[in-house]
């Protein structure tokens, strides 16, 4: 699964790496169990900070994304159900506000987040 | 003239070695071609090929005219001009093939961007986090038994223990370059995961390969320089094999890996590809602020190179540029070192050997002997100091006479060897004709 690094994006670097993972994911590029590299390989890779691609992980795991094995190291966890957080939905609700102010009919942002929400399930 | 076909020897195939390298550049190897990546339709490209094939001329005869250069270089007499001579013109060799591989470098960019090809894609790092596997290392044992042949002769010529240290410390450091001199990146060109995983695979290989037979190259010199102390020619043929045979096989490494890259790309290019050559200034210096890395793999062949963005990278360019510019005053510290005044003189209690600002004193009543030599001791060998044309200073090893701490211009005999009462040994001379006979006479006399 191929990740970019954006140097010139606001976002900051371990936030990249954290979306660009639950990504792969949701499009079933990276499958449970599926072993992450290390941290200091993916630092060494990267050129990033070791800290960075700490964080990164740290995040993902305590949202659930991926868990750690003595035996194994970092791996995709199995997908679960979980509640959806408010914030979460409080950042649909504003997507969702912009395409309705920019014209965008009911229908076709349905259509689009539909697009969306199968890309990757596809080719998977 | 031995020391002038020895200095041409060892230097005058520089430039050729430069002429094979930078042609090999002009080869595309991961889409790259003169440290410029272009995408699979320029190789077919006539602006391109054209600009290519002048860079070859270019190439040819910059590397040629450097050789040229040498052959007066074998009629010089004086080893300080010579020396300055050599050194100059070294750092020429690594200055001048690079100004038309610069100039090509930039004649590619220009017309990367006419074409279209230049991609918007700055400051964008790429990697396959499928690729990324923990890499497998050679297991240090390989190294140590070459580590502890290099150390091994210290334990019977403790004459020469500070050389086999150095050998034994050179062995060692060649363990940790090949462990840490390597940024453990992988060779991603394109999204096939495959060819990510060989490419970086032969390039982890070879680089091992390397610096294992660096290992035991060091640790057969240092048995070859045990093992014929005492015959300096034979020695000195032996080192001059081992250490081409090192140098070869190091070439051979890196040409073979060159050529693996070229075969495993020879048809990538055609979709998306990486490209990173905004942080390679002129193809040849990388900068890149967004690295945090030192160490950087170039991107063709197996060599490591520093990152300039980093300030430790910035350093290290100053110094080892200062030790460029500097090389060339080589042969004006040696011409100051060989018009050293060397005198004696004898005081009512001690014999002063002089030597430029230094000094060896000897209480005269601790001299046991003293012997007037014709000519220098047979097979004398360095430990440590200088040996140069007209100065011989330091500790020597000589057999029948053991060790002898020294200060005289061989050219001029004859020679005073004195012996303390502690069994240490001296041998001295004095520039000034007549004067080492005069001083034999006075200890003599007492």
């Amino acid at each position: 699964m191929l990740i970019v690094f954006d140097f010139q994006s606001d976002i900051p670097l371990y936030l990249q790496l954290r979306n660009q993972v639950v990504v792969g994911i949701a499009q079933g590029k990276l499958v449970p169990g599926e072993k992450l590299p290390t941290i200091r390989a993916l630092a060494e890779e990267s050129g990033v900070n070791m800290m960075t691609i700490s964080k990164a992980y740290q995040l993902l795991k305590r949202e659930g994304y991926i868990l750690t094995e003595r035996r194994c190291g970092t791996i995709v966890a199995p997908l679960q159900k979980s509640v959806i957080e408010e914030s979460t939905i409080d950042q649909l609700r504003l997507i969702l506000s912009e395409f309705r102010v920019s014209g965008l009919s009911e229908e076709d942002t349905l259509s689009l987040c539909g697009e969306l929400y199968r890309e990757g399930k596809d080719d998977a | 003239m031995t020391l002038r076909i020895l200095l041409w020897l060892s230097l005058a195939w520089l430039p050729i070695l430069m002429f094979f390298l930078l042609r090999n550049d002009t080869k595309f190897k991961k889409n790259i071609v003169v440290e410029v990546t272009l995408p699979f339709e320029a190789r077919t490209d006539k602006d391109v090929l054209m600009i290519i094939d002048r860079y070859k001329r270019r190439n040819l005869w910059a590397n040629l005219s450097m050789f040229l250069v040498t052959i007066p270089f074998l009629f010089f007499e004086r080893t300080s001009l010579l020396l300055t001579l050599w050194m100059t013109w070294v750092l020429m060799v690594l200055i001048v093939p690079l100004i038309p591989y610069a100039q090509t470098n930039a004649a590619l960019k220009k017309i990367k961007i006419e074409r279209g090809w230049k991609k918007d894609e700055k400051d964008k790092h790429f990697f396959d986090l499928s690729s990324l596997a923990s890499p497998k290392w050679l297991s240090p044992w390989v190294f140590i038994p070459a580590i502890a042949i290099s150390f091994l002769p210290i334990l019977w010529d403790r004459d020469m223990w500070l050389l086999y240290l150095t050998l034994g410390l050179t062995t060692t450091f060649f363990y940790f370059s090949y462990r840490y001199l390597y940024r453990n990146k992988f060779e991603m060109i394109d999204q096939n995961v495959r060819l990510t995983r060989v490419l970086t695979q032969v390039r982890r290989r070879n680089w091992g390969v390397v610096w294992m037979i660096s290992a035991y190259g060091s640790a057969v010199l240092s048995l070859v320089i045990t093992l014929f102390k005492h015959q300096p020619t034979i020695q000195i043929l032996a080192i001059a094999a081992l250490t081409c045979l090192i140098i070869v096989h190091t070439l051979r490494v890196e040409f073979k890996t060159r050529k693996v890259q070229e075969k495993l790309t020879a048809e990538s290019g055609k979709d998306w590809y990486v490209d990173y050559d905004d942080y390679w200034l002129g193809g040849i210096i990388y900068y890149n602020p967004n690295d945090s890395r030192l160490l950087i793999n170039s991107r063709v062949g197996i060599n490591s190179t520093i990152n300039l963005a980093k300030t430790s990278g910035k350093v290290i360019a100053v110094f080892v540029a200062l030790i460029l510019l500097l090389m060339p005053l080589t042969g004006l510290y040696i011409k100051l070192l060989e018009e050293q005044p060397i005198s004696l003189e004898l005081t009512e209690s001690t014999l002063i050997a002089h030597r430029g600002n230094k000094k060896e004193t000897l209480l005269l009543s601790e001299i046991s002997d003293a012997q007037l030599l014709d000519e220098l001791p047979e097979r004398m060998t360095k430990i440590v100091g200088n040996g140069l044309d007209r100065l011989l200073s330091g500790t020597y090893s000589a057999p029948g006479f053991g060790r002898l701490k020294v200060s005289l211009d061989p050219k001029i005999a004859p020679f005073l060897l004195v012996e303390l009462k502690d069994g240490t040994r001296y041998l001295f001379g004095a520039r000034q004709p007549g004067e080492v006979e005069a001083i034999f006479q006075k200890i003599c006399n007492r």
